[in-house]
């Protein structure tokens, strides 16, 4: 296995993602745009790394400057591991 | 503006290696386990600031991950949080299974948020240009195919990706 780490930066709130649009009427909006979503499952499933994401500001109704951050680590599961063998 | 930047990073290592270092790479975590370590250790340091610092983790969650390298990450992202949140702020982490089957690590604050030009000061973007190293075979299949959601593409090899995690996990601290 050749590990994958992917960083991903979001320095914006909310965006046109479909799953944050459902959760408009809550202050926090961090849902994953679906093909963000389809591409951090394949990574996942597919134990080929992690996902490091990172959304600065994530809180709407926050005083300017103060959004706060949100910092998501996706880790595959342990199941199915093939350890190298000599 | 949307500021989205996608660094994936694909081992130098082609061939499964006999090296006895490899294997802690994949040997199961514990996650909760680490966080719950973690919150006992964090905890003074919270109380100190008057912050409140919230940890749940749901039953044992396994990953495929070293868990010194997840520990010392997660210790890093948790003092990062905790330094830069205000006293009566909050730090939330919670463990859970991930939708796709693995695990997934939530760490939040309400602290002052990452600057756009912190990060265009601090983040050594000529050192990894200048690295990258593009591999026909996975690395530029993954490149095609999440190039429409980002904005920045860049494939290390192994050493760089250890050394700049290194750094990384300093620069972290001006970031959050």
């Amino acid at each position: 296995m050749r590990p994958v780490l992917l960083v991903m930066l979001q320095m914006q709130v909310g965006g046109v993602a479909p799953l944050a649009a459902e959760s408009r009427d809550m202050d926090l909006k961090n849902g994953l745009d679906r093909d963000e979503m389809k591409f951090v499952r394949d990574i996942v499933e597919l134990q080929l790394g992690g996902v490091l994401r990172v959304q600065s500001p994530h809180l709407l109704n926050a005083p300017r400057g103060a959004g706060g951050t949100r910092v998501e680590i996706w880790l595959p599961a342990a199941t199915d591991i093939q350890l190298p063998t000599a | 503006m949307e500021f989205t930047v996608a660094l994936a990073t694909v081992g130098a290592h082609t061939e499964i290696s006999t090296d006895p270092q490899e294997y802690t790479l994949c040997r199961p975590c514990d996650v909760a386990k680490v966080l719950r370590q973690l919150g006992k250790a964090a905890n003074g340091l919270a109380n100190q600031r008057h912050q409140s610092l919230q940890i749940t983790s749901s039953s044992p969650l396994w990953a495929a991950v070293d868990m010194m390298g997840l520990q010392r990450a997660c210790s890093h992202l948790l003092d990062n949080a905790l330094h830069h949140t205000p006293p009566g702020g909050y730090v939330r982490t919670n463990a859970i299974r991930a939708p796709g089957g693995g695990v997934l690590i939530i760490i939040e604050d309400n602290g002052p948020h990452i600057a756009v030009f912190v990060l265009q000061y601090t983040v050594p973007w000529s050192r990894i240009f200048s690295d990258r190293i593009c591999k026909p075979s996975f690395g530029l299949n993954f490149a095609h195919s999440i190039w429409p959601l980002i904005t920045c593409f860049v494939v290390f090899c192994l050493q760089i990706l250890v050394q700049y995690l290194y750094c990384g996990a300093s620069k972290l601290d001006e970031f959050s």
